[in-house]
């Protein structure tokens, strides 16, 4: 299954954004993609958002990827935070396929 | 059987012939005339009613007197106020137009007098079951429409006169002229406390802007369907709306109302004015046949200072420059008002505001006068708004002079934005430490940095670092009372530092992950200082270029 998301994800609303992806993933999803290729702004809290989704869906066996592309803004970001250790981050949708 | 009463009118063909009446009648009828222009002045319609029907009761030596109203919707008769049978009132006994006594009344518009009540007749229970013998009643009359009746009624038989009847219609045209005034009035009333109500009081001053308004109803205070308004959308730009319903009064008003709602949903949900007005075009013509509108309906981006707007056959906005010159902003085509035309389309337009800028929107009541066309009311809109004022200044000035000479007809609506020099080479604002603020913070930095020609990694970095010390100090700073941030930058040739500062005693933040603002921070800058104390905390960030 695949999010896209766009705009601008903040403190004032990364906790609608999780609600909303939250209510649409059921059981039978065993991959999540979180496209953030639109997204010109995303911060800690934002970010603090998607490794709560992240470990959630861990818990039920469930993947989460992010995709983000090499130009993106926001990229470096999610990088400082320490994403890349823990949860698979992709350049593109392409990349998923291999 | 029903006794017919003779017409009240004197035939005026006979200059001899008048309604003779007795002198105790006549005596009767100063004293009520007396108390009904009195207290048209001081009591209230409820009082003067009581009042009216006492004296009339006393005058015509009868048991009971009663006003009915006719309630128009569903064509019956409801009794309003009664003395002697406040029963009618208070069970609110309902007669059907045109059926028994104060239905045959009320439908024929002539007087009636009734020496033998019984079934037949008479419909009302309540003047049966109270053992009226003989009931007299008139129409009351405002305005050429039949609005009620007046009846008096007695508890022995009765043989009711002319001189009778001519006494209880005059208290009748009384009535109905109070009724009158106290309904039109309670409407006004209403008309204005919806206005009122609907039109914001305070509008916005979203950062780089400077906004002002007015509204005023038309001559005698009766108000219309004109409105403006102004909100800020989500993204951090400012909508601004202006917009004349047709018609007057209540329903103006109410229409007007719906119309500024609907339009604040459609701007949540369609960044496009274009599209925006096409939902509100559609939506007036469910209100009904004939209910119309004109509209402007426009976006301002703070960061480009961008103006989009789409225009249902309004007034077009007028621009002052800096430099004091004024122009119309024309548009290429000229949609239809809304509700008009079955699937209208409404063209967008751009127009580039810059600092210095004033943009004046208003609607036709400002600009159109008896004595002279549109064109020329709007030429001089444009010659008045050359000077330099504030926008409230502005709206003042612009009223006055526009209807010092003629009042006008309609009402007004009037919106003034300027928009507010650049700051320069400092930046310094002060920010209440809530979420909705970031945006805010976003919007003016990216106005700040908009023309200084930077590298976009670099313009996302110092918004970004920026966004993040604002975050958490406003997650941490302070407790539900709140309290303000203060943002300062500087630009030199070769680096841009900003701080942003907090008074706040801070919350260390109890989940771990929660700390990621800093690594982001650092991330993203050449070089963070984040400087702790018990007065509050300071972030600085800096940025070689």
């Amino acid at each position: 299954m695949i999010v896209r998301l766009s705009g601008e994800i903040d403190l004032s609303n990364a906790g609608q954004v999780k609600r909303t992806i939250a209510e649409s993933i059921s059981n039978h999803v065993m991959e999540l993609v979180i496209d953030l290729g639109e997204v010109q702004y995303l911060d800690s809290a934002g970010i603090a958002m998607l490794f709560d989704l992240a470990r959630g869906l861990g818990e039920h066996e469930q993947c989460l990827t992010v995709v983000v592309p090499s130009t993106s803004l926001i990229r470096r970001s999610l990088q400082a935070s320490g994403w890349p250790l823990k949860f698979p981050m992709v350049e593109s949708l392409d990349e998923l396929a291999e | 059987m029903f006794q017919r009463i003779a017409q009240m009118e004197p035939d005026t063909s006979d200059p001899e012939s008048r309604i003779d009446l007795t002198a105790a009648s006549f005596q009767h009828l100063q004293k009520l005339q007396r108390v009904t222009d009195a207290a048209l002045a001081n009591l209230s319609v409820d009082e003067l009613l009581d009042e009216l029907l006492i004296r009339i009761r006393e005058a015509l030596s009868a048991d009971t007197a009663a006003i009915l109203l006719l309630d128009t919707m569903k064509a019956e008769l409801v009794a309003r106020a009664a003395k002697g049978i406040e029963e009618e009132v208070e069970q609110g006994v309902r007669i059907p137009l045109g059926r028994g006594f104060a239905g045959t009344i009320a439908a024929t518009g002539q007087p009636l007098a009734i020496p033998d009540v019984d079934d037949s007749n008479v419909l009302n229970p309540i003047l049966r079951k109270k053992g009226i013998r003989s009931l007299l009643g008139v129409p009351l009359v405002a305005q050429g429409s039949t609005i009620g009746i007046l009846h008096v009624g007695t508890l022995v038989p009765r043989h009711f006169t002319e001189e009778d009847a001519a006494l209880l219609q005059l208290v009748g045209d009384r009535v109905a002229l109070a009724i009158q005034a106290g309904l039109y009035e309670r409407e006004r009333a209403a008309a204005r406390t919806l206005q009122r109500s609907l039109l914001p009081e305070t509008l916005p001053n979203p950062p780089g802007l400077r906004v002002a308004a007015r509204y005023r109803p038309a001559r005698g205070g009766e108000v219309g369907g004109d409105w403006y308004d102004s909100f800020m959308l989500p993204t951090g730009s400012i909508a601004v709306a202006i917009g004349d319903v047709v018609g007057r009064g209540l329903s103006a008003a109410s229409s007007m109302g719906k119309l500024r709602n609907a339009l604040r949903a459609y701007a949540l949900e369609f960044p496009s004015p274009s599209d925006v007005l096409e939902r509100l075009d559609r939506l007036i013509q469910i209100f009904g046949p004939g209910e119309m509108a004109t509209a402007l309906y426009g976006v301002i981006d703070p960061v480009h200072l961008t103006f989009r707007f789409a225009s249902a056959a309004h007034i077009p906005p007028v621009v002052r420059d800096a430099d004091g010159s004024v122009r119309v902003v024309r548009t290429a085509t000229v949609a239809p008002p809304l509700g008009a035309v079955v699937a209208a389309s409404f063209a967008e337009n751009i127009e580039q505001l810059r600092p210095g800028i004033t943009l004046i929107l208003c609607t036709d009541g400002l600009v159109e006068r008896r004595r002279q066309s549109f064109d020329e009311g709007l030429q001089r809109l444009c010659e008045l708004s050359r000077v330099k004022l504030t926008p409230e200044e502005r709206c003042d000035h612009l009223v006055k002079r526009l209807t010092e000479e003629d009042e006008g007809d309609d009402d007004l609506a009037l919106m003034v934005i300027d928009v507010l020099p650049d700051q320069g080479d400092r930046l310094a604002l002060s920010l209440r430490a809530e979420v909705s603020q970031l945006v805010v913070l976003r919007r003016i930095l990216e106005r700040w940095l908009a023309e200084r020609r930077l590298e976009p990694r670099v313009l996302h970095d110092v918004v970004a670092a920026s966004g993040e010390a604002a975050a958490n100090a406003i997650a941490h700073a302070y407790g539900l009372s709140g309290g303000v941030l203060w943002v300062t930058s500087e630009w030199a040739a070769n680096e841009i530092v900003l701080s942003v500062r907090d008074f706040g005693r801070w919350r260390s933040p109890h989940l771990p992950d929660r700390g990621r603002g800093i690594p982001i921070m650092r991330a993203l800058t050449d070089q963070m200082r984040i400087t702790r104390s018990d007065a509050g905390t300071s972030v600085e960030l800096r940025w070689r270029l």
